[in-house]
């Protein structure tokens, strides 16, 4: 059992690195606007057809 | 469709029924080419509409017999720009340095954005404007940020925008108050997520502690526990900290004084325990607690801004594009936002002046948002007018005298916001009893753990930790006022404004409703409601020509209802006021004369009968009328319907005010429909009425009414005096936010018993359980922030069940 003592500082550092990076994301403003993503998945991205040429 | 001088049949989607429209259409039916709903030249004879969006409008607007909107709108050419484009300021290389942080990127904010289509289509801009490289839309904030492409106009984007729909108005990208706000958000989430990893990993190790791990597992789990702890009492109950401690220093106590107690509490006795090998150690418990507690608060933080966001009332009123006169002296387009003191603008006919200012020019306005008074004044050089006037000549010119949003009405509508929430009676009680609640809470912990200090003092730090935490004056000092503000904003949206929430509670008591007939019920204003001989289009182009730029109600009346026909409107010459009344002047080398058919005094009382006259043979006859006001019928229906016993109170003609009362449907001989009554005597009877009236009347000449009334609806008249007598004030001429207040106020009061009734069982429950040991701290913490979070749900539900947060963001 004494991997315990190897696996647990692994474990939170692990933890870590995930809030690491969540705070880095919460800075670079991914968390800003919470609405409007949630509508954009939903549409599709091709291109309108041009009509005329 | 060929132009022929006799009448023809209109064969388009039906207009209303009124023989006054039909004969107004078949004018149109002869006018040249125009679209029908906008003016705008129409491609092709065959058509009567210039575009698909045009024809849609017009058939929905017939189809719901909205048609009166040609006849009430503004149809008066708008004043002639320099520039034909409205928005050829966005490339203004100030206005770029101004708005845009980096020059290439502008927010506007767009109306009627609200759904997943217009995200869509907006970030689809690039591919139907080439100037823009790229947009995204922030639908909580209705803003589009655009991209400028390289040698791009913002110009041209700004038309796109306004041409798909989305009338843009440009804002600046990033205000000092809107980059500390987001700030401030990260910051929350940091604290959230510090908390969140916390907790998790310390819960962790608790099971294994709880399940009954000993010897070395124990004691370094324990400190690793403590440790993860640490990030989390520092800087993720920051909040808590602040705000108990602002609190205290102001001799008061919050609800976040016993958490902070609880915190420190628990913090000490566990790090005492941690050194000396005690048994339980609680920071389990703290950390659950600090998270969950702040998971709700910033939670409802964002959901505040949702539906309490920023006052826009000052906003949506007077911000419009105006054309502004730049150093040079030529007259640029310009965003009302951008306007400072000492801007020289000129303000076209139909809207709204947006800042207090001198006149240069002399025109027309009509000051009702600030005095009541729907009348034409005229503004000469020299004389002030203030924020809020709506211009009715062709154009107005005046010198700013304060920056936008600074203006006396501006302050006027911020003030009555936040008044009313000045302590309500409400609040106040509830404060008082937030107080008397924390002490009593932490009276009976202090007695526990004294009870237990002898025999087992852990136990009784166990339960009074228990107790702290698990008790929450939240109702009082989260739930109460939130609830109170949703409903202030929500009576806002719907055209009120409430100035002291305390009108919620006394409506509920409302036995009598009591109108003023003039100005309450009716519009004030007089409007074309028949005419005939419409179709003598020599006499719409005369009366047009005598009546152009005459400011009695009446000419405005029938200039508004016969210029929506696009006619051209000839000069008139010689024209001349008539002794018995009327008007007379030349007109195409006739002499046309507009009479009065009936003295004004005469019993026909709400109207007039005017006669067009040429060569002494009637060739137009148009009658006159003050109308009801929309929702005036469905409103006195609603009172009845509700138990409450409708009076009109009105210093006007008996007969008129008969008229009126059986135009509502109510009986003039019930005793409850008086006339010729003097504001003394409507006070009177307002008093006599006993407690649980509601007056609804005009702020100016109803004051003591209102005043005597338990509630006063002041409608009509000017804001800030009109609110100083009464409760509530009606912006707009609908008198269906009258009904719209009952029910946000049963809707409020009902949610508050509803919270109060939890909140008192919960406390009770939880706390006899804590007390009794039978509760741990860490069920504590998970039990009150899940209650507190219901309370706040159940709020926010009963506020605004109706309206979704897209709704309520127009």
């Amino acid at each position: 059992m004494n991997v315990i003592w190897f696996l647990m500082p692994v474990a939170l550092m692990l933890g870590f690195g995930f809030l690491m990076a969540f705070i880095a994301s919460a800075r670079s403003g991914q968390y800003d606007d919470l609405e409007t993503p949630a509508h954009r998945i939903l549409l599709d991205d091709h291109r309108i057809e041009r009509k005329e040429k | 469709m060929t132009r022929e001088g006799h009448a023809r049949k209109y064969t388009g989607p039906s207009v209303g029924t009124s023989r006054a429209k039909s004969c107004f259409v078949e004018i149109l039916a002869r006018a040249p080419t125009t679209c029908l709903h906008c003016g705008e030249t129409v491609p092709s004879d065959a058509k009567r509409f210039c575009c698909a969006g045009c024809e849609f409008v017009f058939s929905l607007l017939s189809r719901s017999g909205l048609d009166g909107y040609y006849q009430i709108r503004d149809s008066k050419p708008k004043a002639v720009s320099p520039s034909a484009d409205p928005f050829a300021y966005c490339d203004d290389l100030e206005f770029i340095q101004a708005l845009s942080g980096d020059g290439r990127t502008l927010d506007f904010f767009l109306e009627g954005v609200d759904c997943t289509a217009c995200v869509w289509l907006l970030e689809k801009l690039p591919e139907l404007c080439t100037d823009a490289e790229q947009a995204r839309l922030r639908l909580g904030t209705s803003r589009l940020r655009v991209r400028r492409a390289p040698g791009g106009s913002f110009a041209k984007i700004a038309q796109t925008l306004d041409r798909l729909g989305h009338r843009p108005r440009p804002v600046p990208t990033e205000t000092e108050a809107t980059r500390a706000e987001l700030a401030a958000d990260r910051k929350d989430l940091v604290r959230l997520g510090v908390a969140a990893f916390a907790t998790g990993n310390i819960m962790l190790l608790a099971v294994s502690l709880y399940a009954g791990a000993d010897g070395v597992w124990a004691e370094k789990f324990r400190w690793i526990s403590a440790a993860l702890a640490v990030p989390v009492l520092s800087l993720s109950a920051m909040p808590f900290y602040r705000s108990a401690w602002a609190a205290l220093r102001n001799g008061r106590l919050n609800i976040d004084v016993p958490i902070v107690l609880a915190v420190v509490v628990g913090a000490g006795v566990s790090i005492h325990g941690l050194w000396s090998d005690a048994e339980t150690l609680y920071f389990d418990s703290l950390a659950m607690l600090i998270l969950l507690l702040l998971a709700s608060r910033t939670w409802l933080k964002r959901l505040r801004r949702t539906y309490l966001d920023a006052s826009d009332v000052d906003r949506q009123l007077l911000a419009g594009t105006i054309l502004k006169q730049d150093s040079t002296g030529a007259w640029k387009g310009a965003s009302s936002l951008s306007l400072r003191a000492g801007d020289t603008l000129s303000v076209p006919a139909g809207q709204f002046v947006p800042v207090d200012g001198v006149v240069i020019e002399s025109g027309i306005v009509q000051n009702a948002a600030l005095t009541g008074e729907s009348t034409a004044e005229s503004r000469s050089v020299g004389d002030p007018v203030g924020a809020g006037a709506k211009v009715l000549s062709q154009n107005l010119v005046l010198k700013a005298a304060t920056d936008f949003g600074h203006s006396r009405l501006s302050k006027i509508l911020r003030e009555a916001e936040r008044d009313a929430l000045h302590k309500p009676r409400w609040i106040q009680f509830s404060d008082r009893v937030a107080q008397a609640f924390v002490i009593a809470v932490m009276l009976i912990a202090a007695a526990t753990f004294a009870a237990f200090a002898a025999t087992d003092p852990s136990e009784g730090a166990r339960r009074a930790l228990a107790l702290i935490i698990v008790t929450c004056p939240c109702v009082f000092g989260m739930a109460i006022p939130l609830s109170f503000s949703l409903a202030i904003r929500e009576a806002a949206r719907r055209g009120i404004v409430v100035k002291n929430a305390d009108l919620f509670e006394r409506l509920e008591n409302v036995k009598a409703a009591i109108f003023d007939k003039t100005g309450t019920l009716t519009e004030g204003e007089m409007r074309v409601t028949e005419a005939t001989g419409l179709d003598d289009l020599e006499a719409v182009e005369a009366v047009l020509a005598l009546e152009d730029g005459q400011a009695h109600p009446i000419a405005r009346a029938i200039r508004e209802f016969l210029s929506a026909s696009r006619l051209k409107v000839p000069t008139a010459l010689d024209v001349r006021p008539l002794v018995e009344g009327g008007i007379k002047g030349r007109v195409n080398g006739k002499i046309w004369c507009l009479v009065p058919a009936m003295a004004p005094n005469s019993e026909e009382g709400l109207f007039s009968r005017v006669h067009v006259l040429c060569d002494g043979r009637v060739r137009m006859e148009i009658l006159v009328q003050d109308r009801l006001k929309p929702g005036a019928r469905a409103a006195v229906r609603w009172f009845g319907d509700n138990g409450l016993t409708v009076y009109i109170l009105s210093g006007d003609h008996p007969s008129t005010v008969a008229l009126c009362a059986r135009q509502l449907g109510l009986d003039e001989k019930s005793g409850t429909v008086m006339a010729r009554l003097s504001p003394e005597q409507k006070t009177r009877i307002v008093r006599r009425l006993g407690p649980g009236t509601l007056m609804i009347g005009d702020g100016a000449n109803d004051a003591p009414a209102l005043a005597a009334a338990s509630c006063g609806i002041a409608v009509h008249g000017a804001m800030d005096v009109s609110l100083k007598v009464s409760d509530a004030y009606v912006m707009g001429k609908s008198l269906d936010s009258i009904r719209a207040l009952f029910e946000v106020a049963l809707r409020t009061r009902r949610a508050i018993r509803r919270n109060l009734a939890f909140s008192a069982t919960f406390n009770v429950l939880a706390g006899g359980l804590a007390v009794a040991g039978l509760m741990t701290p860490l069920w504590a913490a998970v039990l009150m922030p899940l209650s507190s979070v219901s309370v706040l749900v159940s709020a926010l539900a009963g506020a605004s069940s109706s309206s979704s947060p897209a709704e309520g963001r127009r």
